[in-house]
């Protein structure tokens, strides 16, 4: 099972980026990865004005990937790149990610649209990811 | 043309072939003119002649209209197909010849007539020869002679409904050829057609039947690739080149014969019967003949066929089929929509009605918009079937079928999006193809009118790019990325259009590689498709946020801030450049290399690692050098960040530095006293930001920072400074920027002319490119920068980089008015750059010698030395302004000690004139004035004064050219100094101490004066004063003289004078007895190490009262005594001993060869009772009598029993007249000591002892008398004082009256 996660700002600038390679498959595509994801903003910027949700659901689908997507409040797009369909796990996926993205927020050290680099968030990030997906 | 047209189904294909030879661009005109008349109405196609065949005559459906898909290339690859769907066929041929080429027409037609051998699937073909000659006949048969005059268009569209009338007979032979068949397989995938094989496929055995039927068809390929005119297979892409580059391709395709022909079918037929295939003939039959009707614009038929193939394919489950059958239902429905023609009636009129149960029956389109909802339900039905056959083993669906059918839907949902919704305009899209014109919508891509949204056409999209397509052709995956990228341009995904852009891209690589390495040398580039490409990538990377915006960005920002403001992903962004970067490479495009190559330098250095970026930077001149070789103009800018970080002016050494002056009569008031204020508000201190100046035609520095944020290392060929304003010669020099590391230099130039310079900042050129300049701006000042976070603050509102901003700079660019009120604003925001001022040319000079050896002076204290100076003009312009100015050692402490404590005023005083009334250096200024001209010398003097304390000095010496031609009074003039340091060494040699001042009445005591007047043995203590005063030099009269002068007036003043030096010292110690006599002076010989005391008889002190309570002067600014004050008395007291204590240093003046300070004594207040001149004093005679005699001051020798008068003479030294009462007490006092107070019987008086005095006038006296008579012998005294009647003050004299009587 191979997870992409990143966290892109308002630039299309990733913030976080994160591998996630549960079964240990070898994961060669990472660029590729990348390049499909950013090619989902298309759409979450389209659909984040059709739902008043935050969590987009999958918004687009690459070949057998699904890309889901999460959008903050101040238009912080979290984008998961997954292969099986797992919509609740993914969803607290997400809910858990914004909280600990406003965690990271309330830290007057870290400035917005800045790469994420704190090593407690990189570490709480895979916990949860363990957790839900 | 639109590779991936909804309605392809309805299309005629037919093949524009040209006709050796012909030239590329005339070809490419005619096929231009032929495409005009894709569309040919049913109603102006001529009828069947032959009558014969009219199942698909043009007369039956009128409104209906044929649709000719001209095409100059075509796809063997999908030949396949072309059973499954006949449109794929090439039905007709068009050979166009330019008949200037040819003189026998004859002879190209029958070169036509070979082409066209190669197509068996074309029914038809026509050959047209344009632009004949008068004298070409136009008697070939076949042939057809399009004339260049008169009414071309008219002649055209005949000839081509002509053709569509041909061809729509042939239709009917052919549907009569399908009609009679048994049997109709599904189309199979050739097997050698996959580049990879595809799991499942492998296990069909009926795989292995086909190929050796295709193996045959390779011979035939052969033999027509010998053919120059065939067209190339990556139709797609190069659709419009024609023939030139097709040779070579079609060796890469084994496959290019195309097959199905209605004999080849025969054969196929003769495999292994089913049963199961000859059930699903009949519906299959129908699919195909409703494929041939649509295709002749016979909509109802086509309509009516489809639904009855639809339902027998129902019935045998035949899904393949079925959902080819349903895609051509839809075509038809959408066509009859386009022309608005109700094919309900038709229908209704045909006898076999479908049946309305059926999903696939055209289910009454009520009303045009829920057709395409209908047709998309359609279409979620054929993808459900299509995706059924992936479980049979023989039906299975082409996966280029499936990715089509998805990829038109979503381009007929793209196209309704574009236009707003279901209307005319988005039909016509939806027919003719054509890129839509960028409405409304799309800007707000929310409005729901359309009401297809872009996630659902692009879900359609992404269905269409499932796995399978990376086992189809590189020509298929082209061909489904560029219509994917061209769906999401369409609805305005730029990220998707990009991504599949890129996609296209790295798939057209390697067929771009093949043929380039082969005959790269021979052939000559073909800019056109090239450019294709390299625009491609040009809009994939604007997406990416590495588009050409980037170049033009302001790269003086420093390093951090080019990583936050990042605009994209950066890991992405270096990727699309290396991929640009292959690409650029492989055509090669060497401009594009160098393009990309820095900007991925520029942009991601900080991504990239160190090697990386060395590859990268070294293969710079590498790609410039085979550009050249090209000779192509390979000159570029600097591309990396701003060197320059800063710039600034050196200062010049100290003695270079001009000073500003005020004008030269402002100068003559200067030297006045030194501002007595400690701090003056309105004074600014300027001490840091003194002003440098440039002096012209003399070399300046400027610090130049230069950084170099790379990995390797920058060599700079040439840096120089760059300025405006005044003439200006820079001395350009070559350095080299390690890599990561900043560094500073020295760069010089010469300003020519005064004035103003303006400091650009630096031109460099670096190794292999431009010479650039890079601009170096002042940072801006408060207000600048507020005004700057204001402005930040509205611009945080508007998008400046990302996706957004495109639309705003393209607007931008469009609208004028915009661009020219942006360059209004601009003025707001243009930083300064460092200006510095350039002043007229100054002289140089410097110290050439002195008297002083190695700059040092040894002095006694306030020893006097003069030393002089040699200065040389060393510079090019003459001196005429010197002036000097001198620092001591000793005036800073002071100065730090005045400023600092709070000492007493009387103190401070002492301090201040010792730091300030002394001073170590003087000069004279000489009155003359002088020139000293280049290479002169001149000599000045100074006088040195060996002050205590005093350390070291600094001479210094500010020069300046005033006089020069064109000078006015008041201008500000510079001079440069320079300045000489001085060593000084003061020896302490005399010192005073232990003053003390004493009464003094000479030859005080019968004893002194017997010896005084005997000249024999003198009494032990009287004799040391005797002594001394006999030391003194009388200058003036005789030395009795002096004596009865002193009576009264003077007192003594005692002090030491030790010597500390090893050398013995004169010593002259001189009193100034006022103006008109000499002073009194003493001479003594002072000892190594000895002690002398030196008494000196000084006259007393009268001063006023005005004079001696006024304040302590003082340079310092009034400050309110802070300390308790004391009373009255006190302060007076103070201020007496200050004012008493100046007047009798006044007086005493000692010198040599200089001159000693004995200003260290301080007075007290019994010294000062002694010096001060009483108010009130007393003289005392006795009338000459005889026996009287005077033995000295108060002390008389009378005779006993006679009556002497004793006058007490009493003065008034005041200001003003007292009223004063005398008291006179005789004791007669015994050598033992014992007084006698009562006298009566000693002595008689003849008045009062006790008496009130008349009125004494100011600076007068008065005298009174007493008649005295003593009876016996012996010494008297005569105790005396006054009192002021008024103040009840009383007055002593300082000595009592002894009168000795003695006999007669």
């Amino acid at each position: 099972m191979i997870y992409y996660f990143a966290i892109v700002g308002t630039k299309d600038n990733p913030i976080y980026e994160l591998d996630l390679n549960i079964t240990g498959a070898k994961n060669e595509h990472r660029h590729l990865n990348q390049f499909i994801v950013h090619s989902a903003l298309d759409l979450v910027e389209e659909l984040q004005w059709h739902s008043n949700a935050m969590y987009l659901k999958s918004v687009d689908k690459f070949n057998e990937w699904h890309v889901s997507s999460f959008v903050s409040a101040g238009n912080i797009k979290f984008m998961l790149l997954h292969e099986t369909k797992n919509e609740e796990g993914i969803r607290n996926f997400f809910n858990e990610c914004y909280e600990l993205y406003i965690k990271m927020l309330m830290n007057p050290f870290y400035e917005l649209n800045t790469p994420i680099t704190s090593i407690s968030f990189d570490a709480k990030i895979r916990f949860i990811s363990k957790k839900y997906l | 043309m639109d590779p991936l047209i909804f309605t392809a189904p309805a299309r005629i294909r037919i093949l524009l072939v040209p006709v050796h030879p012909i030239k590329a661009a005339t070809f490419n005109q005619k096929v231009e003119l032929v495409k005009n008349y894709t569309i040919v109405k049913l109603g102006d196609v001529p009828p069947d002649m032959r009558g014969g065949h009219s199942l698909f005559s043009s007369q039956i459906f009128n409104e209906g209209q044929l649709h000719l898909n001209f095409v100059t290339s075509y796809e063997p690859e999908h030949s396949y197909l072309e059973e499954f769907q006949m449109h794929r066929r090439i039905f007709g041929v068009i050979g166009i010849m330019d008949c200037c080429e040819w003189t026998n027409l004859n002879d190209g037609f029958k070169k036509f007539t070979e082409i066209y051998k190669n197509y068996s699937s074309s029914v038809a073909y026509r050959c047209f020869a344009f632009d004949p000659a008068e004298n070409q006949p136009d008697d070939t048969k076949g042939l057809i002679m399009i004339p260049n005059v008169g009414n071309l268009g008219f002649y055209m569209s005949t000839m081509i409904s002509d053709f569509a009338s041909n061809i729509l007979t042939e239709f009917g032979a052919l549907a009569t050829s399908i009609e009679k068949k048994s049997i109709i397989h599904s189309p199979k995938i050739p097997v050698s057609n996959l580049t990879s094989t595809n799991g499942s496929l492998p296990q069909n055995g009926r795989y292995s039947s086909p190929t050796p039927y295709y193996s045959s068809s390779d011979q035939k390929s052969v033999q027509i690739s010998t053919l120059p005119l065939t067209p190339p297979s990556q139709a797609m892409t190069t659709a419009g080149l024609g023939g030139t580059t097709a040779g070579v391709n079609l060796k890469d395709n084994p496959l290019h014969g195309r097959s199905f022909s209605a004999t080849t079918l025969v054969n196929i037929a003769n495999m292994p019967t089913d049963m199961k295939l000859k059930r699903r003939a009949p519906g299959r039959i129908h699919k195909l003949i409703a494929d041939l009707y649509l295709m002749a614009g016979r909509l109802p038929d086509a309509v009516t066929n489809y639904s009855l193939a639809i339902e027998t394919m129902k019935a045998n489950g035949d899904f393949l089929w079925h959902g080819a059958a349903l895609e051509g239902l839809c075509v038809a429905l959408v066509i009859s929509a386009y022309l608005h023609t109700d094919i309900e009636s038709h229908i209704i009129q045909s006898p076999p009605s479908p049946n309305p149960n059926s999903p696939s029956s055209p289910s009454l389109p009520d009303t045009p918009k829920s057709l395409w909802a209908d047709i998309t339900d359609k279409y979620v039905t054929i993808l459900t079937l299509y995706a059924k056959t992936s479980n049979s083993s023989n039906n299975q669906v082409p996966p280029i079928i499936y990715a089509e059918a998805c990829l038109k839907v979503a381009k007929m949902l793209a196209s309704i999006w574009v236009s707003g919704g279901w209307s005319d305009n988005a039909l016509a899209l939806i027919v003719q193809g054509g890129l839509p014109e960028k409405g409304a919508n799309e800007k707000w891509g929310l409005s729901p009118v359309s009401g297809v949204s872009k996630v659902e056409v692009t879900q359609w999209a992404m269905k269409g790019y499932g796995p399978y397509v990376e086992d189809m052709s590189i020509v298929e995956q082209i061909h489904i990325t560029t219509t994917l990228s061209t769906i999401f341009s369409i609805i305005n995904l730029r990220r998707k259009h990009a991504f599949f852009l890129r996609q296209t891209a790295l798939l057209i690589l390697p067929l771009l590689a093949k043929p380039r390495t082969g005959y790269q040398s021979a052939q000559k580039q073909q800019p056109g498709s090239d450019a294709g490409l390299l625009t491609c990538l040009k809009k994939v990377c604007d997406v990416y946020g590495v588009g050409d915006p980037v170049d033009n960005e302001d790269f003086s920002a420093a390093v951090e801030d080019v990583r936050s403001l990042a605009f994209g992903w950066p890991d992405l962004q270096i990727d699309i450049l290396k991929d640009a970067l292959i690409v650029s490479e492989a055509l090669p495009d060497y401009p594009s290399i160098i393009k990309y190559t820095t900007r991925l330098l520029r942009k991601l250095f900080m991504y990239l690692p160190r090697d990386e970026q060395l590859r990268l930077s070294s293969s710079l001149p590498r790609v410039v050098g085979a550009g050249k070789k090209q000779g192509l103009d390979m000159e570029f800018k600097y591309w990396g960040l701003n060197i320059v970080r800063g710039i600034q002016v050196c200062r010049p050494t100290p003695r270079r530095i001009p000073y500003p002056r005020p004008g030269k009569n402002a100068l003559s008031r200067e030297n006045g006293e030194k501002d007595p204020f400690l701090y003056r508000p309105s004074f600014q201190a300027k001490a840091d930001t003194v002003q440098t100046h440039l002096v012209a035609k003399e070399t300046a520095y400027f610090l130049v920072t230069l950084a170099n944020p790379f990995a390797f290392d920058l060599d700079i060929q040439n840096i120089s400074v760059s300025a405006e304003g005044v003439g200006f010669t820079p001395n350009p020099m070559s350095t080299a920027i390690p890599a990561n590391t900043s560094v500073t230099l020295r760069v010089s130039g010469t300003p020519t002319e005064a004035g103003d310079l303006v400091v650009r900042g630096c031109k460099i050129k670096v190794h292999g490119c431009l010479e650039q300049e890079f601009c170096v701006y002042l940072p801006p000042d408060a207000d600048e920068i507020k005004k700057k976070e204001r402005e930040d603050e509205y611009n945080k509102r508007i998008k400046k980089c990302g996706l957004a901003a495109l639309d705003r700079i393209n607007h931008e660019d469009s609208s004028q008015s915009r661009v020219q009120s942006n360059v209004e604003q601009k003025p707001d925001f243009v930083a300064e750059f460092l200006k510095v001022p350039v002043i007229v040319e100054q002289p140089l000079i410097k110290i050439k010698s002195t008297s002083l050896m190695h700059g040092a002076a040894m002095l006694f204290e306030g020893e006097k030395m003069e030393m002089t100076m040699k200065l040389e003009n060393v510079g090019k312009i003459p001196v005429d302004y010197i002036s000097l100015s001198f620092q001591d050692s000793t005036i800073e402490s002071t100065q730090a000690i005045l400023k600092s404590s709070d000492i007493p005023a009387e103190e401070a005083y002492e301090m201040e004139l010792f730091a300030h009334k002394q001073p170590v250096f003087s000069w004279e200024n000489p009155d003359t004035p002088f020139n000293i001209l280049p290479a002169e010398e001149f000599v000045i003097n100074i006088n040195l004064f060996g002050k205590r304390g005093c350390v070291s000095g600094m001479i210094q010496i500010d020069y300046g050219y005033i006089n020069r031609p064109n000078y006015v009074d008041d201008e500000t003039f510079y001079t440069r100094q320079v300045y000489y340091p001085v060593l000084l060494t003061i020896h302490q040699n005399l010192e005073s101490v232990s003053m003390d001042i004493l009464n003094f009445k000479p030859l005080s005591g019968p004893d002194n004066y017997t010896n005084a007047v005997n000249g024999t043995h003198d009494v032990q203590h009287n004799k040391l004063v005797e002594d001394l005063i006999k030391l003194m030099r009388w200058n003036s009269g005789s030395k009795e003289d002096f004596m009865v002068r002193m009576e009264n007036n003077y007192c003594l003043l005692t002090f030491d004078i030790r010597n500390l030096w090893h050398s013995a010292f004169d010593v002259t110690i001189e009193s100034n007895e006022g103006e008109d006599m000499e002073p009194l002076s003493i001479t003594t010989v002072i000892q190594p190490a000895a002690t002398a005391r030196i008494i000196l008889p000084i006259k007393k002190i009268a001063l006023c009262e005005r004079e001696y309570t006024q304040p302590i002067p003082s340079s310092k600014q009034f400050v309110v005594s802070k300390g308790p004050k004391g009373s009255i008395e006190q302060e007076k007291l103070q201020l007496a001993l200050f004012w008493y204590r100046e007047n009798l240093l006044k007086k005493p003046s000692t010198n040599q060869k200089g001159t000693v300070d004995i200003r260290t004594p301080r007075l007290n207040k019994s010294m000062l009772s002694v010096l001060k001149v009483n108010e009130v004093s007393f003289g005392i005679d006795i009338e000459k009598a005889p026996g009287v005699s005077k033995i000295s001051c108060n002390q008389f020798r009378c005779p006993v029993n006679e009556f002497v008068r004793v006058k007490f003479i009493v003065y008034n030294n005041q200001e003003k007249p007292c009223k004063l009462c005398i008291r006179i007490q005789p004791v007669q006092s015994y050598s033992d000591g014992i007084m006698e107070w009562d006298l009566s019987r000693r002595m008689v008086w003849n008045g009062l002892l006790q008496s009130p005095l008349p009125n004494i006038e100011a600076k007068s006296s008065l005298t009174y008398t007493l008649p005295i008579c003593f009876f016996s012998r012996g010494d008297f005294k005569f105790l005396y004082h006054c009192e002021d009647v008024n103040t009840r003050t009383m007055y002593f004299d300082t000595q009592p009256l002894v009168v000795e009587v003695i006999d007669k």
